[in-house]
């Protein structure tokens, strides 16, 4: 097909173009209870075909792309019909000339090959033997997709790329019952390999806070709290720098970062952290093929890279690394007991948000523990209900990183964080 | 744009060329032991266009431009599916090796009822939406100097105003569905629709922090939405330019009056989440245990159906083959029933509504929202302002998340104007949570304004995933709310 499309961009005298091909299989399985409800695979290839159209406005070099994409059965003179439909289209697309990526090699990069349906089945199994008959609570259900995705990038300046990765990845709700209520938790997965020992452990550690919320019946009392997050809610705070430090939102003015800057605010007194972060790779080549690498997204809280594919680079004349998902911060040195004490440690909310225009973030809680220090003993509180409005602005001069790590696919840092004096919404 | 006349889709011809291979395929599992065999071919074309400070774009969307197909077949209660893009005879014999090993893994024993239904069982059905102006007609130079012109308007408005992002989208989606039984019977139905969605969101800056409003357009139909867009460049620069004034609101529970969109995000995320009738079959909501109870006040009626309203989540049969229904969901305060897909109206023994969907045909088939909404009532939206003594009037709803097992609430709201004696003071707060008890929020609304307002500018997922176009919305309505 890929030669097909090349013709066709040849014979519409289309000299700048981008082919990116992406073959992806699935082996899917959805649980009620312990049964399994339905299964499912895939198989689909997909093409879809960046065209670039050089023009001059004013004197000035622009450079249009418009996107099209291509199916496995069309005949050839749908093809060309479609290329040169987004050709023309690019003619109206007026953004400032920029270069192609060229060829450049990544790191070595190595797949492990897996069987899907397999893998799936042993999912399956990782996931249902962290419930056991002594459990409270119950995996009500569970949906888990083992997915491989084959991708092949070509482009006109020479790129011809191949790489295959996989994915692991799914949900499961446990729900718990007391005589007071009847309560569940909806837990997302995803893994780069079929990690099983983690998806029970993910499982386990679901099934007791599901027992907690469902003991937890009333909400906190409004006010400010110290709160402490975790887990993935830790990666959505932190994963702010990431999309701020984006080419593209700093080429746009939506982001002040400069190479250099403070992150945490330049006239800050930072008495907590500093973050240190270093972008990390999920595969060998970004999407226009750009060779991917890690590399320092900040030191000491100062911006070492600005991260963003071809045209942004272009624009901000700095190298372009691809677009990053995925993070690594360095830990902190309190335990996350410690941090717990005279906090509130929300643990699971319905959907914590943060908005990387604003710097707010928030969300409705689900379950949370009270820690309050009273007479040299701790007293712990479950609570549920109210939320959180809090404002990265206002907190990022004394974060508290936990000493204890966290991974999952696109994050690997701290697994706690403190937050302090932060409104609550409650009784 | 002057062309005002309704124009009819025409068939798809695509599917029209692959509508033999379909059925072939279909006979040919029965033939190979299945009880029931369904094909759901898909070929859709959608394209997207933006324009912001980062640049312009023009793209087939991939998540609306698709074509492939999704095959099903059932024993029993034992159901598997296979979606692929590429269908021809020589791949027959694999496809169905393939789904007997999926349901010969499958261990399913829930018991399953088929309710027959006379419009699902329609033998022969083709229906298409209508449309003033076409947008592959109308041409991406058109559609992008139309942008433009919203951009160029808007940012003219204030010189506070830091960006204005200006898009919009639009999806042409033909179906065909086959489904053969062993008893020998073929359905065979088709559709074709097009809607057209844009928004408008706007940026102005506090130090580092970028406040922003955003307002969506929607229509079942093409282009015509445009002219829409650049009514409404005055009041959206306006209301990004007051946010850069707001502050936190001091939590608690307020008198509030909601928007048509807000009243729409209250619809579709604290309730109708809770009615998707899948969730009623694996126990996870709370909702089944009240059919036939008082769930609201009793001057609320809610719908959800495809045929329901004339907006983005508009069809004729959902990717199941059933037929689109209007279903009441609530009835004068009385929670009357749930939406279901197919599996799950089996499983619960009650005839399906037409709200099975899949994100694309390489998805399963969930029970889904489509147009969601409440009733109309009598007030007059500035009375309903003047009865509040101290409150808020919420607007610009921007997300939310379900709760089906507990109706708990967590909706987020861009702005909340201050009400003091039944007047605005001008004063602003932003962001806003919404949180609460489902049944508490509904059974306090007083009252309820004469006109409905719907908006399909989102899409909706089912947890984290599956995202489907929905539309949601309903008149203003007064109610007591925990904001904070």
């Amino acid at each position: 097909m890929i030669s097909r499309i090349q013709k066709a961009l040849a014979d519409s005298k289309i000299a700048s173009y981008r082919i990116n091909c992406n073959k992806s299989e699935s082996a899917e399985m959805f649980f009620i209870k312990k049964e399994k409800d339905m299964l499912r695979s895939t198989e689909v290839t997909e093409y879809s075909v960046t065209v670039y159209r050089d023009f001059e406005i004013n004197g000035v070099k622009m450079r249009g792309h418009a996107v099209t994409i291509i199916f496995p059965d069309m005949e050839d003179n749908e093809i060309s019909k479609a290329i040169n439909n987004a050709y023309y289209a690019a003619s109206f697309v007026k953004n400032k000339f920029y270069d192609l990526p060229k060829p450049k090699n990544s790191s070595c990069w190595e797949q492990k090959e897996y069987n899907l349906k397999e893998e799936a089945f042993k999912l399956a199994e990782a996931l249902y033997a962290a419930q056991t008959p002594e459990s409270e609570s119950l995996i009500n259900s569970a949906e888990i997709f083992a997915v491989s995705k084959s991708m092949r990038i070509v482009n006109s300046e020479g790129i011809d790329v191949k790489f295959k990765k996989y994915n692991f990845n799914g949900e499961f709700v446990t729900s718990a019952k007391t005589d007071v209520q009847d309560v569940e938790i909806h837990t997302s997965f995803s893994y780069n390999a079929p990690e099983y020992s983690q998806l029970t452990a993910k499982v386990k550690e679901a099934l007791v806070t599901t027992k907690d919320r469902a003991e937890a019946t009333v909400p906190p009392v409004a006010g400010k709290y110290d709160i402490v997050l975790s887990g993935v809610n830790v990666a959505t705070v932190l994963g702010y720098y990431l999309e701020r430090t984006q080419g593209g939102r700093i080429y746009a003015g939506y982001s002040s970062y400069k190479k250099g800057c403070n992150l945490q605010g330049e006239n800050e007194k930072i008495t907590g952290e500093r973050l240190n972060i270093t972008l990390k790779t999920t595969q060998p080549y970004s999407a226009e093929g750009i060779a991917m690498s890690d590399c320092v997204l900040a030191k000491d809280g100062i911006l070492e890279t600005i991260h963003c594919g071809a045209r942004f680079a272009h624009y901000l004349n700095i190298e372009a690394t691809g677009d990053f998902s995925a993070f690594e911060c360095s830990c902190g040195s309190e335990s996350f007991e410690n941090m717990k004490k005279n906090a509130l440690y929300i643990a699971v909310f319905s959907d914590f948000q943060m908005d990387s225009f604003t710097g707010q973030f928030g969300g409705e809680i689900r379950l949370a523990y009270l820690l309050e220090e009273k007479d040299g003993k701790v007293q712990v509180k479950k609570v549920a209900g109210g939320s959180v409005n809090g404002n990265i602005f206002e907190v990022q001069n004394e974060m508290v990183f936990s000493q204890e790590r966290y991974k999952d696919e696109n994050y690997e840092g701290p697994y706690a964080i403190k937050l302090k004096n932060i409104s609550i919404a409650g009784e | 744009m002057t062309e005002k006349t309704k124009k009819k889709l025409p068939a798809d011809k695509y599917l029209d060329s692959k509508k033999q291979d379909v059925i072939s395929l279909a006979e040919y599992l029965i033939k190979d032991g299945f009880e029931e065999a369904s094909v759901l071919a898909v070929n859709a074309a959608g394209k997207r266009y933006s324009i912001s400070k980062a640049g312009m774009n023009v793209a087939d969307d991939s998540l609306l431009c698709t074509r492939g197909f999704v095959i099903r077949v059932t024993k029993g209660v034992k159901w598997a599916e296979h979606s692929c893009n590429t269908l021809n005879s020589e791949i027959f014999e694999q496809i169905s090796k393939n789904l007997s090993e999926l349901i010969n893994a499958n261990d399913c024993s829930t018991e399953c009822e088929v309710y027959p239904d006379e419009e699902n069982e329609q033998e022969n059905a083709v229906y298409v939406s209508e449309y003033e102006i076409h947008p592959a007609e109308m041409g991406d130079e058109a559609i992008l100097k139309c942008l433009e012109k919203v951009r160029t308007s808007t940012l003219e408005c204030d010189s506070k105003l830091m960006d204005c992002n200006v898009f919009c989208s639009y999806a042409g989606t033909a179906k065909l569905f086959v489904k053969k039984k062993a008893s020998g019977k073929l359905i065979q139905k088709e559709q074709n629709i097009l809607w057209m969605t844009g928004g408008i969101s706007v940026m102005a800056s506090r130090g580092e922090e970028i406040k922003d409003y955003f307002k969506s357009y929607s229509n079942l139909g093409g282009a015509e939405i445009l002219e829409e867009m650049q009514k409404d460049c005055r009041n959206i620069a306006g209301s990004v330019v007051a946010l850069l004034d707001s502050k936190q609101i001091e939590p608690g529970e307020y008198e509030c009056i909601c928007t048509p969109d807000v009243t729409g995000l209250i619809v579709h995320e604290a309730f109708g989440h809770g009615v998707e009738m899948d969730m009623f079959v694996k126990d996870r909501a709370v909702a089944k245990d009240y059919i036939g109870e008082y769930v609201a006040s009793p001057i609320v009626t809610m719908h959800d159906g495809a045929l329901a309203a004339k907006q983005t989540a508009t069809y004729f049969f959902d990717d199941e083959g059933s037929a689109a229904k209007d279903t009441v969901v609530i009835e004068k305060g009385i929670l009357k029933r749930g939406i279901s897909d197919l599996r799950s109206a089996y499983q619960t023994k009650t005839s399906p509504t037409g709200n099975g969907r899949r994100e694309s045909y390489k998805r399963k088939a969930y029970t889904r929202m489509t147009n969601t909404f409440f009733e109309a009532g009598t007030d007059k939206a500035e009375d309903m302002i003047a009865s509040v003594k101290y409150g808020f009037l919420l607007e610009n709803a921007s997300s939310g998340m379900e709760d089906p097992k507990n109706w708990g609430i967590q909706c987020m709201v861009n702005v909340a104007k201050e009400i003091k004696d039944g007047k605005l003071t001008g004063k602003i707060f932003s962001p806003i949570i919404l949180t609460g008890y489902v049944p508490d929020l509904l059974k306090s609304i007083t009252m309820i304004s004469d006109e409905v307002k719907l908006s399909g500018g989102g899409y909706c997922g089912k947890g984290y995933k599956e995202w489907v176009k929905v539309s949601d919305g309903g008149p203003y309505i007064k109610a007591r709310i925990r904001l904070g």
